[in-house]
């Protein structure tokens, strides 16, 4: 199952104060008037939490209150070493190994040499189909999209050259993806649209093709100024170092590039997820050997379920 | 066939109370001719099993989930209450598919590219009602109501299509006006709407009316107390990347040679993530 995710907390929660109560929304008054109000605890009412059961998980928050309040600021999280330098070498030579000769299911595209993009990894299996579940991903995806209700919508690897170029996502408000929204509620309930877990295999920084972006910039109103011009020339632009088997996740919604390589060519895996309902990325649609063959897993096999809006079962909470 | 309800842009009045209310009452959109024909489908349906119903790749789901509330006693003669898909029966349920008076609404609210992705038939008897749900605060993200940079951007529009004349006595749609935008828990949420009460808005429609309203807006419809059947369809949207939900958008043999292309599209899908056009989006 995804990690903490068995099931419902049997209450619900409540904004402030103690749970099943709203006392703790009303502010203390002045001594002198407490003889004028009426003191009768407020009764609760049900919320939409404990009359339906159309969002599995969503109450159960897995992530400290630090980490929700640096992913709401900075539309990121960094996960340090997701691989090991065993699994890191596996990737490497597979990615090779699929770029002479893709196997199938996985789709080769040279975006603009000397990029190379492969899509649908998860087919080729080994540490490439692992790569999708890994458990530090997983904990932020659970509480960054929506409870338990989350799939994997595609899958890609990029092998870029010296030379490759980077290109700046638009991200906030006038990011014209709608599929890649941001949004998160008063009590860190997380809602986003697509999130992507980007794993580095080489070591990568600031000179030499890091991952970079514009903190904050998922909450931005206006569009940024910077659609005609280099990486360099972008002041907001961070670049996020990360050594080989590191890995970031970030909301769709943040601006974000790779800077080019200078040196040699990097690898590197990209997983992206999103809500239950959301459809597969063209050409990422499970095949039926991968169904197959990861049914008895149930992480991956939650993962790979077909795009669905509720689980089977789910509305019949309230008698 | 014709609808009463004219083509065209949706006006600036209609903008301003949609972002206020959540919803829109349109009124006349199906004429009669759309309206006998629908009901005589529909009639010869229930003369009809259960078997042989499903035989035709229709579903007839009895109300059973916890939306719906069996407040008074249920009838004893004909059918309990039951909802369906509907698209099967093809005719006049296709063609709403794209229903020019309905059409640019929905594009308005939800913005291209979106696709259909339910479509149902409701019938409810005497004593039947449907308990409130949704709200924007629940947070649920497929139901999202979005009006941002001067436009909707709505996660899931739903339109109810009266097929009867239903006033209050008869079991009406029921909404909470705004609550599309509340910050607070609904706290009628799992209640029967009750029409006197301050927050609650009955919508009594007459057949051929229509209720086009966002998914996250508190809904659900006041207890049915007269005699009369509501009939009520259903057509749900949303934006291209969103799922279809479960069987409700098959359709009848040979749709594919006979739809319109954006008939089709609307079926189908467009293509789910593809962005939309630079000139579509007011930055």
């Amino acid at each position: 199952m995804i990690p903490g995710g068995q099931g419902r907390a049997g209450k619900p929660r409540s904004r402030t104060g103690s749970p099943g109560t709203l006392a703790g929304r009303r502010r203390p008054l002045p001594k002198k008037h407490l003889s004028a109000v009426d003191t009768t605890p407020i009764q609760r009412l049900p919320t939409e939490e404990d009359v339906f059961d159309l969002q599995t998980g969503s109450d159960r928050q897995l992530l400290s209150l630090d980490e929700q309040h640096f992913f709401d600021i900075a539309g990121y999280a960094l996960l340090p070493e997701v691989l090991d330098p065993g699994q890191i070498e596996e990737s490497r030579q597979r990615l090779e190994s699929l770029a002479r000769t893709p196997s199938d299911g996985v789709s080769l595209r040279r975006e603009n040499d000397p990029e190379v993009e492969l899509l649908n990894i998860v087919e080729a299996g080994g540490v490439l189909e692992d790569a999708m579940a890994l458990h530090p991903a997983l904990r932020h995806l659970q509480a960054l999209i929506w409870g338990r209700q989350f799939r994997l919508i595609a899958s890609r690897a990029r092998i870029r050259g010296v030379g490759s170029r980077g290109c700046l996502t638009q991200g906030g408000k006038a990011d014209p993806r709608r599929y890649a929204s941001y949004r998160c509620g008063p009590e860190g309930e997380f809602r986003c649209l697509l999130v992507t877990c980007l794993i580095a295999l080489d070591d990568t920084n600031a000179g030499d093709g890091a991952f970079c972006l514009i903190p904050g910039s998922h909450k931005s109103h206006l569009p940024h100024p910077y659609a005609d011009r280099e990486l360099d020339e972008v002041p907001p632009l961070r670049d996020l170092p990360l050594t080989a088997g590191s890995a970031v996740v970030f909301t769709e919604n943040v601006s974000h590039a790779l800077r080019p390589p200078r040196l040699e060519s990097q690898s590197w895996l990209e997983f992206q997820y999103g809500p239950s309902y959301m459809e597969n990325w063209p050409g990422c649609e499970p095949s039926p050997d991968l169904l197959r063959r990861t049914q008895a897993d149930p992480v991956k096999s939650h993962l790979l379920l077909a795009p669905y809006y509720h689980p089977a079962g789910s509305q019949k909470k309230m008698d | 066939m014709s609808c009463h309800k004219g083509e065209g842009m949706v006006t600036a009045e209609e903008r301003y109370l949609f972002d206020l209310n959540g919803y829109l009452v349109l009124r006349k959109v199906l004429s009669p001719p759309v309206l006998a024909a629908m009901n005589e489908s529909i009639d010869r349906l229930e003369t009809l099993s259960d078997q042989e119903v499903e035989a035709l790749n229709l579903t007839r789901k009895y109300q059973q989930d916890n939306v719906y509330a069996q407040v008074g006693p249920a009838p004893q003669l004909g059918l309990a209450d039951y909802s369906g898909n509907i698209l099967p029966c093809g005719g006049p349920f296709e063609e709403l598919i794209d229903w020019p008076a309905t059409l640019p609404y929905l594009e308005e609210t939800i913005g291209v590219p979106m696709r259909l992705d339910a479509a149902s038939f409701m019938s409810r008897h005497s004593g039947g009602g449907f308990v409130f749900h949704h709200g924007y605060a629940e947070m649920l993200p497929y139901s999202e109501y979005v009006f941002e940079q001067d436009a909707f951007r709505c996660a899931s529009i739903k339109i109810s299509f009266a097929l009867t004349d239903v006033g209050v006595e008869d079991g009406c749609f029921a909404v909470i006006p705004g609550s599309h935008k509340s910050h607070f828990r609904n706290p009628l949420v799992g209640q029967v709407p009750d029409p006197a009460h301050p927050l609650v808005r009955p919508l009594p429609c007459e057949a051929g009316d229509a209720v086009l309203f966002s998914e996250d807006l508190s809904h659900g419809a006041v207890e049915n107390r007269g005699s009369r059947v509501r009939r009520t369809l259903f057509y749900s949207y949303a934006p291209a990347f969103q799922c279809a939900w479960g069987r409700l958008t098959e359709v009848a043999p040979g749709f594919e040679s006979r739809a319109n292309p954006r008939r089709l599209e609307l079926v189908r899908g467009p293509a789910p993530f593809q962005e939309v056009p630079a000139d579509l989006t007011p930055v």
